[in-house]
């Protein structure tokens, strides 16, 4: 009797065993509670599970790493999936769920995309996504022969976007380039948080290794933190430093990997942003920033596509 | 020649009658000029200052707002600049609620707290929220939420912050008794954003906000005043309105402090941080009006200083 359940079980094995094999597509994050699924029970895929979405009505605090043993670990959040602004309270919320899932809709609908742009308000602005936006001249003058699918969602952290990856952002696809442009808003109130640099550079660069498993064949261009607030302020000493940090970590010895600063051509020699770059007074980039930003890709994009 | 003494009749005849007028009404005007002359002239609201109302006024007021825009007493169309800046009651749905239950329940609170006010709030529902009101019987009690409960439990604390205020609704109900014989120690006003700031009209909408505070200021010569700067959405409109705001200068005012909460609310990537509102983008959840509070604390607590 015995005997005969241990063969069946030795049977099942192989049947059972693929389930848990490794996914490829997978990364590891350096909470380890969270790969263990301590905190989310669904860690990726698309739609959400009934579970998932009663774990996500819980305030974000909770969600948090650390959240779930009742500590403050602010140094996790940027290098930890989570889900941008949720709140199931009202009609016309689950806002950034709602973006995340239209702009999947919408690439199933243009699968054949050669450039996708991943990112914050900075990105969102080359021409909306998740409303179906066309992307804005600037961007046409230089790449409107490339298929170009924008996934920017407004107020974007690392920890947003791997979310994002995580649950299907590029499932289907099949990009030759992907430019990430993130980690803008995990600089913000960085000082009151704890967030600290290292890990949000971390964060940065989790988010290509990400894509570079989602989408292996794919070239990223990595456009470093652009300048924003005022030159003495803290955030934009946080960018600073952030920076720097992406620099040391060499990112660019994966081949595949590209890296663009745009510091020196956004502000002047006293480090004050251009005011012609920029739409109104530090708050976010305007047409002609755009333009520059856009020339500058290009080279690297060209030679994305042309690596290919 | 006779081109000129019919001048000089038409003058005199202005003079004495503003002199009439004055005598006349000297109890019942404004504390404070208004821009829009028809306004000041009684040609919109019968009833410029003064709660209760007359009978007359109400009757106004309960007209819908688009009839009663400066510009309309004149049979001609809305004349945009001049909205912020001159009063005008607000108006909800119900045509009795904005009147009576809110502005009429604000009054309330004023009349029975006036002798002891140390903190009044005036602005619009991001005000509202720091407590909002449920009714006991006949009264409206508020429930103050616990980021202000913490920090300024200790001072008692009236808010008349009504849900969709403007500049021009602030200024009527100045005039229409809002504040009538309150002495607080310090007025907290946010106001503007239901103005719908833009980059074409952030300037008038500044101008409404100093005659609030103007008005504010002939009311209560001693009140200790702090403008928050309008909040939140970070659109270019709400950052040059605030921008305005200091180049207005204020602070010439030696009782005034202007509170600036753009870096707070705002990511460097210019969207608004949702994490700090219920609606993603408007009204403050716990943590957005945390963060208000803690950064309001300071300033409250210079104004408190004898």
């Amino acid at each position: 009797m015995n005997k005969r359940l241990t063969l069946l079980a030795v049977l099942l094995l192989p049947l059972v065993q693929p389930v848990y094999a490794a996914d490829k597509s997978s990364i590891e994050y350096p909470y380890a509670p969270y790969n263990e699924g301590k905190l989310e029970p669904q860690l990726k895929g698309w739609p959400l599970s009934d579970a998932e979405k009663v774990y996500l009505k819980k305030p974000a605090n909770q969600r948090r790493p650390g959240g779930e043993c009742g500590k403050n670990l602010p140094e996790m959040w940027s290098v930890t999936p989570m889900p941008g602004y949720i709140s199931w309270s009202s009609q016309s919320d689950t806002v950034w769920l709602g973006k995340h899932a239209r702009l999947m809709a919408n690439a199933q609908e243009n699968s054949d995309a050669e450039i996708i742009l991943l990112g914050d308000a900075f990105t969102q602005r080359w021409g909306d996504g998740a409303d179906k936006k066309p992307l804005i001249t600037a961007w046409q003058k230089q790449f409107a022969q490339h298929k170009t699918l924008n996934f920017g969602i407004t107020a974007e952290r690392t920890e947003n976007l791997l979310w994002r990856l995580d649950h299907g952002a590029l499932d289907g696809l099949s990009p030759k380039v992907v430019v990430l442009n993130i980690g803008m808003n995990n600089v913000a109130r960085m000082e009151k948080t704890g967030v600290t640099v290292a890990s949000i550079a971390q964060g940065i660069q989790l988010c290509i290794e990400n894509i570079r498993a989602k989408v292996p064949t794919a070239h990223v261009v990595l456009v470093k933190l652009l300048p924003a607030a005022k030159h003495s302020s803290p955030v934009r000493e946080g960018i600073t430093k952030v920076n720097a940090a992406l620099d040391g970590l060499h990112l660019d010895k994966d081949p595949l990997v590209q890296v663009l600063d745009l510091m020196s051509d956004l502000t002047n020699q006293d480090g004050a942003l251009r005011d012609k770059a920029y739409a109104y007074d530090q708050m976010y980039l305007g047409d002609y920033g755009y333009e520059i930003y856009a020339a500058k890709l290009r080279p690297l994009i060209e030679k994305a596509l042309n690596g290919n | 020649m006779k081109n000129k003494q019919s001048n000089f009749f038409l003058i005199a005849a202005i003079f004495l009658t503003a002199a009439s007028a004055g005598d006349l009404l000297a109890a019942d005007q404004p504390p404070i000029e208004y821009p829009y002359k028809p306004y000041m002239e009684g040609k919109m609201d019968p009833q410029i200052t003064g709660w209760p109302l007359s009978e007359e006024e109400k009757a106004y007021v309960l007209k819908p707002p688009g009839e009663r825009k400066p510009g309309m007493e004149a049979g001609g169309t809305t004349i945009a600049e001049m909205v912020p800046v001159t009063p005008a009651a607000g108006k909800w749905k119900d045509p009795n609620a904005w009147l009576n239950d809110e502005h009429g329940r604000c009054v309330q609170a004023v009349q029975d707290n006036k002798e002891n006010i140390d903190i009044l709030l005036v602005g619009d529902s991001i005000t509202y929220f720091w407590s909002p009101s449920y009714k006991s019987g006949e009264k409206w009690v508020p429930k103050f939420c616990d980021a202000w409960k913490k920090r300024f439990g200790q001072y008692h604390t009236v808010n008349i912050g009504i849900k969709g205020d403007t500049t021009q609704t602030i200024l009527w109900r100045l005039d229409h008794g809002a504040i009538d014989g309150a002495k607080p120690k310090v007025i907290v006003l946010l106001i503007g954003i239901n103005n719908g700031p833009t980059a074409e009209n952030f300037k008038t909408i500044g101008q409404g906000i100093k005659l609030c505070v103007a008005n504010l200021r002939a009311r209560c010569p001693e009140s200790q005043i702090i403008v928050v700067k309008t909040l939140p959405k970070a659109t270019e409109g709400v950052k040059r309105l605030g921008d305005y705001i200091d180049e207005m200068k204020l602070t010439n005012d030696p009782r005034l402090q202007v509170l600036d909460l753009w870096d707070d609310f705002v990511n460097p990537d210019g969207s608004e941080d949702n994490n700090l509102y219920i609606d993603g983008v408007l009204h403050l959840n716990d943590a957005g009006f945390e963060i208000y509070a803690e950064r309001l604390k300071p300033l409250i607590e210079k104004a408190m200083k004898p």
